[in-house]
C-alpha cells in the first residue's frame, strides 16, 4: 500500500524491451519483475507480469532524476535527528499548522525550523534534545505568523482610510485590535483539536483539564480517574495525535 | 473583562493546551510512532515510505520540476487522457 500508491495500468512501452532486471527487487514467485525505465533513468521503474507475456505494465515510481534534498533530509543525513524523530516532528508540525493561514502548510513550518537550525540562526542549547528544541522553533515560527497576520489586520483600517478619504467605507476604527477575529481563530483551532477526540469522552475530559491549565493530579481528581485510567487515556490521545500527524494529505 | 483580555486569556489557554499536546508527541516512543503509522498502512522502515512525504521528500519541488516531463510519451498520453484540464 505504501510505495505503490501511484500504480497506473499502461501498455508495454515500445522502447522498453525486456531490459535489465531492477536490482532492488528480486523476481517474485509469481513471475513479477521490476525493470529499469529506458527513458526516464534509474529513478523510474516498471513492473512486468511475465506470465501475461509482458502485456500489462505499471508505472510504479515517478521520481525525477534530481529531487532537491529538504532541510529535514539534510538534518537526517547529518544525524542531527533520526527517522522516527522526523515523524514525531511531522506530527508536531501538523498540530501547529492548524489555524495558520492556508498558504503556510505544516511542511513549511517543519522545513523552516530545520533551515534555521542548519543555517545556524537557531542553536540548540547544550543538553536539550533536538526534538523538543525543533518543536520549540516551530512554535515560535507559528507565533511569528500569527503576529504578522495581526499586524496586517491592524493596518487594514488605516489603509482603507487612505484609499477612501470620504469615508464611504465603514472602517471600524474603534476596533484597534481585531479581537473577535483572534478569538474566532483560537476557537476554530480548539474545535478542530477537540474534534479529534469526540469518540473518546475521557480524552475530552483530559483535554478540558489541560485547557484549564490543570496538573495531572488535578485532572484526575476533577474527573474521578484512577492513575491507570489517566495514563491509558493519555496513551490513546497520543496515538490519535500521532495518527493525525502522520496522515497523508491535509493542510500541506 | 474587556474583549482584548478575553481573547488573550483564550490564546494563553490554547497555547498551554498546545504545549501539552506537543509534549505528548515529542515524548512518544518509537513503538508508538510505528504503531500509529501502521494504523494508516504506512511502514516508515520502507524506503520511500509515504510517511516521509513532505518531510524528506519535497512534494512541491517534485511537481514544479515538470514531473510529467519525466514520463515517457506513452505515459504522458495516458495521463493527458485522464486529465480533464488538458482536453482543450
Amino acid at each position: 500500500m505504501d510505495d505503490i500508491g501511484g500504480l497506473e495500468a499502461a501498455p508495454w512501452p515500445p522502447l522498453a524491451a525486456p531490459g535489465r532486471p531492477w536490482p532492488l527487487l528480486a523476481a517474485l514467485g509469481r513471475g513479477i519483475y521490476l525493470y529499469g525505465c529506458p527513458r526516464s533513468g534509474p529513478g523510474c521503474a516498471y513492473i512486468g507480469q511475465m506470465r501475461s507475456r509482458r502485456i500489462y505494465l505499471k508505472h510504479v515510481m515517478e521520481v525525477p532524476p534530481v529531487v532537491p534534498k529538504t532541510p529535514a533530509a539534510r538534518a537526517l543525513a547529518l544525524k542531527l535527528v533520526t527517522a522516527m524523530d522526523l515523524l514525531r516532528l511531522k506530527a508536531v508540525a501538523r498540530l501547529y499548522a492548524r489555524g495558520l493561514p492556508p498558504e503556510v502548510g505544516w511542511s513549511d513550518l517543519l522545513q523552516e525550523a530545520f533551515t534555521r537550525v542548519l543555517d545556524g540562526s537557531r542553536t540548540c542549547p547544550e543538553g536539550l534534545p533536538m526534538v523538543p528544541f525543533l518543536a520549540g522553533v516551530m512554535r515560535s515560527i507559528r507565533t511569528e505568523h500569527y503576529r504578522r497576520a495581526r499586524r496586517h489586520a491592524a493596518h487594514l483600517p488605516r489603509m482603507l482610510v487612505e484609499l477612501d478619504p470620504d469615508g464611504d467605507i465603514a472602517t471600524g476604527e474603534g476596533d484597534r485590535t481585531p479581537d473577535p477575529e483572534r478569538s474566532l481563530m483560537a476557537m476554530d483551532l480548539l474545535t478542530e483539536i477537540y474534534r479529534l477526540f469526540t469518540d473518546d469522552p475521557r480524552s475530552l475530559q483530559v483535554m478540558e483539564g489541560l485547557f484549564e491549565g490543570l496538573l495531572p493530579e488535578q485532572i484526575r481528581a476533577k474527573y474521578e480517574m484512577s492513575k491507570t485510567e489517566y495514563d491509558s487515556t493519555r496513551k490513546r490521545m497520543r496515538r490519535t495525535l500521532l495518527r493525525e500527524g502522520l496522515k497523508w494529505g491535509g493542510h500541506d | 473583562m474587556d474583549m482584548t483580555s478575553k481573547a488573550e486569556q483564550l490564546e494563553e489557554r490554547l497555547d498551554g493546551l498546545l504545549d501539552a499536546l506537543e509534549q505528548e508527541l515529542t515524548e512518544a516512543t518509537d513503538e508508538e510512532v510505528l504503531a500509529a503509522a501502521s494504523d494508516l498502512g504506512m511502514n516508515p522502515a520502507m524506503k520511500g515510505s509515504s510517511a516521509f512525504f513532505g518531510v524528506t521528500v519535497d512534494l512541491r519541488a517534485k511537481s514544479q520540476q515538470g514531473h510529467l516531463g519525466q514520463l515517457p510519451d506513452w505515459a504522458r498520453t495516458l495521463r493527458a487522457k485522464d486529465d480533464p484540464s488538458s482536453r482543450d
